[in-house]
């Protein structure tokens, strides 16, 4: 059947090679978004981790009091409303990260995080499409 | 003069100020290079010492010390440079030797949790991507059948990482951990 044929592939992907890559930024236990290599870097237990935009789902953010929460959510499996949906995974069986939220009093900063996520986001799906479109 | 080998500029537990970093046979300390800083000097006895690795971290290059019965100590800050003389130091104070630890770069989101004994681990492709020392985990729940959320202590250590609000603070992070329920029978019929 025509689905059966776009059964999509999982396509490998690569933050970075090496640690020289981290943006300047990630001193300062932040969340930083470097565009050029679509990856949004986030701060753990003091370690700056790269995430490459593929593994994310979506983001969302609000505010509440002082602080604005930013949640990114992540590509699991089982997410998608039918079998048919489910995206492919190198590992199925492997553990996931499936969301991570960060708490910030700097909502300025914090919605331009998120406008930047979002346009790298969109982009990367754009790109996907055109891909495909080709290959097709 | 003492026999005594001493780093400057690095941070202790991601503190928001750098202090110095002294080795002696008895110990390390470290304390906050300003006056003013409220900071309490940190001293771990050479007999609470496990272990010491080196890795990338956010200041510079990290010295994680693995201890007895306080868990995990992180000391950020360090220059690439600086590998060889604390490699030294330690092998000369402690008799230990200094392993080098790289992580993962891939951004995946996908790998193994293990839990060792002051930290949990999460591996991609054989490879440690972050570690939550466990000191800073406030509580963990189940969320659905194959769901974790561990949330995070944000409290942690506030007089060492200043007032919240200085940095981006990770709250919760949520992991989805495929059960150990058979697959569904009825997937090979997809093939």
């Amino acid at each position: 059947t025509e689905d059966d044929q776009k059964r999509a592939v999982f396509r490998r992907f690569e933050a970075y090679k090496r640690e020289s890559q981290f943006p300047v930024g990630v001193k300062d236990l932040k969340i930083a978004v470097d565009p050029k290599n679509q990856v949004i870097v986030v701060p753990i237990s003091g370690r700056p981790v790269p995430l490459h935009i593929s593994a994310l789902k979506n983001a969302s953010k609000n505010d509440e009091g002082e602080y604005v929460y930013i949640r990114l959510n992540l590509l699991t499996p089982g997410q998608g409303v039918g079998k048919k949906d489910d995206l492919p995974f190198e590992d199925a069986n492997a553990h996931f990260v499936h969301s991570l939220t960060y708490r910030s009093r700097d909502t300025e900063r914090i919605t331009d995080i998120f406008r930047s996520i979002q346009e790298m986001k969109k982009n990367a799906v754009k790109k996907e499409l055109e891909q495909k479109e080709l290959e097709d | 003069m003492a026999d005594m080998t001493q780093f400057e500029n690095i941070y202790f537990n991601q503190s928001v100020r750098p202090g110095r970093l002294r080795f002696a046979n008895s110990g390390l300390g470290w304390k906050a290079s300003s006056k003013n800083a409220t900071q309490p000097p940190f001293l771990l006895p050479q007999s609470e010492f496990v272990s010491a690795h080196w890795s990338r971290a956010a200041k510079g290059y990290e010295c994680r010390v693995l201890t007895k019965d306080r868990g995990v100590i992180q000391f950020d800050g360090f220059d690439l440079d600086d590998f060889d003389r604390l490699k030294n130091t330690l092998k000369h104070h402690f008799d230990t030797v200094l392993e080098t630890r790289p992580h993962s770069m891939k951004g995946w989101n996908w790998g193994n949790t293990d839990f060792e004994r002051s930290e949990l681990v999460f591996n991609v492709s054989n490879r440690p991507a972050f570690e939550v020392p466990y000191a800073q985990v406030n509580n963990t729940n189940l969320v659905g059948k194959s769901e974790v959320a561990v949330e995070l202590s944000v409290d942690h250590d506030l007089e060492i990482r200043g007032p919240s609000g200085v940095r981006d603070e990770l709250v919760e992070m949520r992991f989805y951990v495929p059960g150990t329920v058979p697959k569904n029978e009825d997937e090979d019929e997809d093939q």
